[in-house]
Order: structure tokens, then sequence, then C-alpha cells
């Protein structure tokens, strides 16, 4: 029987530079896997707890020697000789081994690290790709056939990681309308580089953020959603149509004592029951199909007239709001609050956890969005997770820097592999209303 | 007998958002690796050529379908039944396949992505680790311990890849004193971050440019040094004793007419001489310890002068004048010019001539540094290649973006593998 033989951390270093944890799993047969794990920068307070040193020292405090020790010392003893193909229990064992709700004991960097490793030393046994083994975790219909992920590619940022007057957090490029994931890439990245050529100039700086995207100062929101549709028509595509838009606004990060406000552009304050009509001018007027965390994690309230007033036209996800949390999305499917979830499988801990989830939004036909980090790694994970999952949409940042660009490179060699199985996501994107495919004009 | 059942290329992207060749290798016992191109921002003009499509409706142009198609179409039916372990054979063949001087008809991007898939095919078919395999290759020593690279990283930007009044391109950290390859990476990683929170003090910008560094609105280049030294400080660090510098002025980009004009900062003229005594100057103020592309690569007077003047006091590192190409290198040697060189596998295109040149370098008592593009991947090939070599230096960005990082995270998995029979590589 195939068995875990060795189990092993390292401290590695993210794509900001920070410490993070890399585990290597070890087969009785030869054979070796490792993964790396991703960090958030916005940490939402109902999510699993990344384990840190603390010793200012070393990395200002950021170094993960402690959860490396988790891994190695606590974890890898109760992991020998399991098989690798027991992720459940594996998973399981961890979290039990943990014992606290929020991974804080053992940290959700060791526990994601040795899951993910051992996932795909598990593919490697059996001779299957990633995506094909994780599928068979995941637990979908077998009739579902091979679906490859429509991409948010976020190229315009605002909010607190740009120093400009623009509040939303990220403007994301959504090529829903090519036919395949190869061109949906080269449609978003043809997009990417005509918005440098567009913001060039000798005093403009178009160095980028964490993700990759670009922070321009610009006036507002409104400018930003016009420059990314005027980006689209120049690099020649049919905005709405080929490229639609997808908004990240982490409301959470701008409500403020009740009330959402707009502090970086002109200072509006917008009360929660008048978010709907704000969202509604704005899907009226920008080709935005998708909304993220439009509204704060803690305003429940307001999220509910919201999805009742936007739900059948925009899709509204749920990132700070759910944490990947099946406990928390039950409760929100419960209230009818938004009907999208982004998807981090190290908001949870374990990748049983993070299908778990999926499954649960599944059933109630919320769509599902797999999702990097701001800290990521050279893993692609994500890629295969996401066509295991037929997710159907990823987020993974812009067209530039490889943490980001890895998982485009990853999907393109999935695509190329599954020929004619693989079906493009972006076909099956149901928030296409007739009324936002008219072509704005230019 | 292990041979080469299947290439196949394909059309990926690098760290800018263009299209670069990925090359997968099978072998006939079921054995696969791949390989990603690296690509050039300033292409040095004897550099062995990127095959672009130049069809404008694709990527502007700069699509690479051909160099994919040259891979399917003429490379793999060439190679198909070899050994993977003929590199030296294949790599041949290639370039006879090519026929040309700088490899512009397969295409350098097509060339070295099977060159560097057949190598990490050969070295999974051994069951030996890649540095391993490369050290076989390279004829070294097997018992020899093995040199992890002292990384120069780029952490400050001037010159043509930054909006600011800084001339000279890129500004390192060299953390030559640390104890290990891992201590070194964070002494790197926490002066980074420390520069970084300088520069938000002043009310600087600190997004990044494609290797990664900052490129901050300076006035000029002597504050760009200074700016990083107080950081190393404030990190924590004895600048010159554990973490020295190394500058790539890069100074091609503004010789012009035998003069070096600082078009970006005061404006002024130099001539050659002046620019030796401006570095000597430099180097009297300053704790630099290597200096890239100090001179133009057409001036080779002034490479002279400077190699004469500067040569027995810092590593004088060869790039553009160089090209990693082992004929114009020698040419470089026999003229007594620099001390040192940049080795790029894409310049010259096969893991072979790479390796050719690296010998050559040793032979002539030149240091060697190990070099990433600015449009890279997540490819930690030259991670392996620096450690199978023994270079002793690498030289691959900044410390953070992870077509950067993945080549340190591989160095940090080589070093503990290893254990005591690696020891980090220091001053050169």
């Amino acid at each position: 029987m195939t068995k875990i033989h060795k189990i092993n951390a390292l401290e590695i270093l993210d794509s900001r530079g920070n410490p993070t944890v890399m585990v290597s799993v070890a087969l009785n047969n030869g054979i070796t896997a490792s993964a790396c794990v991703p960090s958030g920068a916005s940490t939402g307070i109902r999510e699993a707890v990344e384990l840190r040193d603390g010793d200012a020292k070393r990395y200002g405090g950021k170094g993960v020697l402690k959860a490396v020790a988790n891994v190695n010392q606590l974890i890898a003893p109760k992991l020998k000789g399991k098989s690798p193909h027991a992720q459940k229990e594996i998973d399981a064992l961890m979290c039990e081994l943990d014992s606290t709700e929020n991974k804080s004991k053992l940290g959700a960097n060791a526990i994601l690290g040795v899951s993910m490793a051992v996932a795909r030393a598990a593919a490697l046994a059996a001779g299957h790709p990633l995506y094909r083994h994780l599928r068979s975790l995941a637990e979908l219909p077998s009739e579902a056939g091979w679906v490859l992920p429509a991409p948010m590619v976020n190229i315009l940022n605002g909010g607190r990681h740009a120093a400009n007057n623009v509040d939303f957090q990220e403007f994301m490029v959504f090529p829903i309308g090519a036919p395949t994931f190869k061109e949906a890439l080269r449609y978003a990245a043809e997009t990417f580089q005509t918005l440098k050529e567009m913001l060039q100039t000798p005093t403009r700086t178009t160095a980028v953020g964490d993700e990759g995207g670009f922070a321009p100062d610009l006036e507002g929101n409104e400018e930003a959603l016009a420059m990314l549709v005027r980006a689209i028509a120049r690099a020649g595509f049919d905005p709405g149509r080929q490229i639609a838009l997808a908004l990240d606004a982490a409301a959470s990060e701008f409500f403020e004592g009740g009330e959402y406000v707009l502090s970086k552009s002109d200072g509006t304050r917008i009360l929660p029951a008048a978010m709907a009509a704000f969202y509604g001018d704005l899907i009226n007027d920008y080709p935005i199909f998708s909304i993220e965390d439009a509204l704060a994690e803690n305003d429940w309230e307001a999220w509910k007239p919201l999805t009742r007033r936007l739900g059948d036209r925009v899709q509204l996800v749920g990132d700070d709001l759910f944490t990947t949390n099946a406990s928390v999305l039950a409760r929100g499917i419960q209230e009818g609050i938004a009907n999208a979830i982004l998807i981090k499988p190290n908001q949870i801990g374990t990748l049983s956890e993070t299908f778990e989830a999926m499954a649960m939004a599944r059933k109630a036909g919320y769509a599902t969005i797999i999702s990097h980090r701001a800290g990521e790694t050279e893993d692609t994970f994500i890629a295969d997770l996401s066509v295991a999952t037929n997710s159907g949409q990823i987020k993974t940042g812009s067209v530039c820097r490889s943490e980001r660009t890895a998982k485009y490179n990853r999907l393109l060699a999935i695509e190329h592999e599954l020929g004619d199985q693989a079906q493009y996501g972006g076909a099956l994107f149901r928030f296409t209303s007739k009324d936002k495919q008219s072509t704005p004009s230019n | 007998m292990t041979t080469l059942q299947k290439i196949t290329a394909l059309e990926i992207l690098d760290s800018r958002g263009n299209p670069t060749v990925m090359v997968s290798v099978a072998l006939n016992n079921g054995i696969t690796a791949s390989a990603c191109v690296p690509s050039g921002a300033s292409t040095g003009i004897r550099e062995a050529v990127e095959l672009r499509d130049g069809d404008a409706k694709r990527y502007g142009g700069k699509g690479v379908l051909k160099a994919v198609a040259n891979v399917n179409q003429l490379i793999a039916p060439k190679l198909k039944g070899k050994s993977p372990h003929a590199q030296k054979e294949i790599d041949a063949l290639m370039c006879e396949l090519d026929g040309t001087e700088n490899k512009s008809k397969l295409g350098a991007n097509a060339i070295l992505g099977v060159s560097m898939a057949v190598c990490r095919a050969a070295a999974l078919d051994l069951g030996i680790p890649l540095y391993a395999y490369i050290r076989k290759l390279h004829g070294g020593k097997a018992a020899a311990p093995y040199i992890l690279p002292a990384p120069q990283m780029n952490v400050l930007n001037g010159g043509a890849h930054a909006t600011n009044n800084v001339d000279f391109q890129e500004f390192m950290l060299f953390p030559i004193g640390a104890p290990t390859f891992a201590e070194a990476l964070r002494y790197g990683a926490e002066t980074f971050h420390t520069l970084k929170k300088l520069l938000q003090k002043r009310g600087l910008v600190t997004s990044v440019g494609d290797e990664g560094g900052f490129a901050p609105n300076l006035k000029n280049n002597e504050e760009a040094v200074e700016l990083i030294l107080e950081a190393i400080r404030e990190a924590g660090y004895e600048d010159g004793k554990q973490i020295a510098l190394a500058i790539d002025p890069a100074a091609s980009e503004f010789y012009e007419d035998g003069y070096y004009v600082f078009k970006k900062s005061s404006g002024m003229r130099r001539h050659p001489i002046e620019m030796v005594e401006l570095y000597s100057r430099w180097i009297e103020r300053y704790p630099i310890l290597s200096l890239e592309d100090g001179m133009g690569e057409e001036d080779r007077e002034g490479w002279k002068a400077l190699t004469n003047a500067l040569g027995n006091k810092l590593q004088l590192v060869g790039d553009d004048n160089f090209v990693t190409n082992p004929k114009i290198f020698a040419e470089g040697i026999r003229d007594g010019i620099a001390n040192a060189i940049l080795i790029k596998l894409n310049q010259i295109g096969t893991v072979s001539e790479t390796l050719e040149t690296v010998a050559m370098a040793e032979k002539a008592g030149y240091c060697t540094v190990i070099s990433h593009r600015s449009g890279e991947t997540e490819d930690a090939f030259i991670a392996d290649f620096a450690v199978g070599t023994g270079a002793g230096q690498i030289k691959t960005g900044s410390l953070c973006r992870s077509e950067r990082i993945a080549k340190y995270n591989r160095l940090l998995a080589i070093e503990k593998e290893l254990g005591k029979k690696g020891r980090y590589g220091g001053k050169p």
C-alpha cells in the first residue's frame, strides 16, 4: 500500500518577500510532492489564523518557524504511515490535533501546506494530473465535464492598497466572451498592455502593486471604470460583450459608523439602505457583471435588500463576508445574502473543508470563484482546483508577476491537455442580461 | 535505452504579460519535464534572437507561435529517439538545424526551451537533482562541496526603466557577510522591507518595476546609494561587512558619441576617463563590491581603462559586451576587459554553449554571475544552474514577485537538501 513516509516543512518567501510555508511529502514508493501556502493582505475577522513567530529579530516578527516546527514535529509523526488517498481523514486528523475553531494552535499555514502537498502526492501516485485527482475528492457528478474558468483579471487598483483617489479596491477585466481560456487570456493581456500605454507618460509611473495592477492617480471611481472601458475598446475588444468588468469594492474598508464613506474620492456618505441604488446606477452606466464585497462583512442587514434588488442582474460575491467557511455560508444562503462566494483555501485551512463550502454553494445555486491571495507563491494549485471543481471562474490577479501568471500558464497547459474535452467557463456565466450587452459609445 | 519520445511546445506568458515558450519533454519511460524560456528587455545587439511572430493582431506582434511551431514541427522530429543524456549532441544538432550565427531561423526561444527541458528530463531519469546533473555536464568534481550563490538583489532602479532622475539602472544589495544562503536572503528581505518603509515615510511611491525594485523619484545617483545604505543600517546590518552594494549602471544606455551623458540627473557629459574617476571616487565613498556594464558595450578603450584602473579593487562584470558568447568573450579576455561575466542562458541559446562560456571564464580567472532576465517565468532553472556550475553568485531580482522569489526559494530548498555538503559563496 502507498503510504506517507516523510513530511517536511521549510520557511520560504512569498511574492511580497514575506516568509511562508512550503511542505514536502515523500511517499514510501519514492514519489515526492510539495506545496506552498499563500498569505492574505486583508485577512477577514472570521478567517483561519496564519501562525507567525512574532520574533521581531527575524523578518519583523513575520517568520514562520513555529508553523514549520508544527509540521515537522506535531503533524508529520501523526500522518506517517497513512495513505495519501485518505484526504478527508488526514484533514480531519489535523483539525482534531489543532482543536481550535480557527486553527490558531498549529496554524492554518501549517495545516493547509500539508493538506495540499498530500493531495499532490496522491495524484502523482495515481498517475493522474492534479485536477483529475481533485475532481475525485470534490464529489462532482461524473457527467460534469471539464470547465476552464473565466478569469477576473485585476489590472487597476484603488482603496487602501493604492495612493490615489479611488475608493474601490479592484477593477477587473472579465473576458467572458472569449471562445477559449487561451483566447480569454490574450484578450486580458492585450487590454493590460494597452492600459499601460495609456498610462505611461514621462512623469507617470506604470509600476505595479502586489497583485500586478496599476494604481495611477485618478479622480475617482467612475474615472477608473471609464478608463477600463476605453482600454478594452482601444485594444480592439467589445466592452460588455467580449470583455466585461468585475469590481471588488472591499466595502468593509470604507464602512465607518454605519455609513459607507467614499473618503478617497469626493467624500460622499451613503447609508446602507441607499447602496443598492448606488450600485444600480453604476451597473446601468458600465458593463459591470460582478461585484465583490459590495457591502461590509458586518453589515448583514443591508446585504439582504441589496441581493433582492440587484441579485438577478449582477453577480454579488461574498469574500470577507463568507471567508470560505461553510457554516457562515449556510447562514448567508438561508438569509438570501449574495449569490456567489469567493473560495480561498487558506481562509479555511484544509482542502476537505474547501470542498465542503463549494458543495454547499453549488447546491444552493451560488456561483463559485476560486481565488488567490495578495501574498502568493509560484505554486499553481488553485488552477487545478478551479478545473477540478468546475468553479467556472478564477481570480488570480493581473497579467504580470509570475505568482499570478503561473496560474494562467497552468490553465493554458490544462486546456491544451484536455483538448476537445475542455469547455470555457465564460459561456456559462449567467449574469449577462440583454441590457448590459450593449456597447457603450466611445 | 531511455530515449526522447515526445517534445511539445506551448505559448505561455512571462512575468510582464508577454508571450514566451514552454517546452515539455516526455521520455519513453514515462518521465516528463518542462521548461519555460525568459525574455530580455535590453537585448544586446549581439544576442541570440528571440523569434516573435510579428502578427500585430495577436499580442501586439509579440506572439511566439512560430517558435512553438518550430519546436513541434522541426526540432521534435529530429530529436525523437535520441538519448536525453546526450545534451551536447542535442544542442549541437539544434544549432546545425538552425544554421544561422544568432539562432534567428528557429529562434533562441525555441532552442533554449528544448535544451533546458531535455536537461531536466535527463536529471529526473538519473534520479538526481538538476543541480547535480548540471555539475556532471560541467565536469565538476563529484565530491567537492556545492556552493550556494551570493545573491545580487536589485531593489532600487533608475535608468531607462524608471521615471526618475537616476541615470544608473540597478542598485543592488549584496549580502556577502551572511553565514548561509537562507540568512543572506533574510538580510536582503528585511532590508527591502525597511527600504519600503523609508520610502513611505517620505511620501514616495512603493509600487514595483519589472524586476521587483522600487523606482522612487530621487534627485540623482548618489541619493539612491545613500538611501540603500540608510535602509541597510536601519534594518540592523553593517553596510560593507554584512551587506555590500552592487551597481549596474547599464552604461551603454547613456553612452553617446564617445561620452557618457547623465541626461536624467545633472545633464553632465563625461569622457570615459572621467567615468573611471567617478567610479574610483564612488568605491572610496561607498561599499561597492561589484560594477556591471560600467562602460558602454561599444567603448572597448573605456573598458580597458576601467579594468586597468580598478580591476584589482572590485568585480567588473561584463553583460552587454560579452552576451554569454564564447567567441565574443574570448576577445574580451584577450584584451583584458573586465574580470567577471554575467551569464544568461537565453543570450546564447543552449545549455551546452552556456556551460562552455562558464568553463572559459573559470580558465581565465573571471568570476561568473548567473542571471535572470527582466521577462522571467516561474521556472527556477537558473537556481540549479548556479549551484551546478559553482558560479558563486546569482542575480535574480528583488525580494518580491514570484518570478524572482521562485529562484530564491529553490536555492533555500537546495541548501536544506545539501546540508553540510553545501556552503555559502559570500564575497567574490
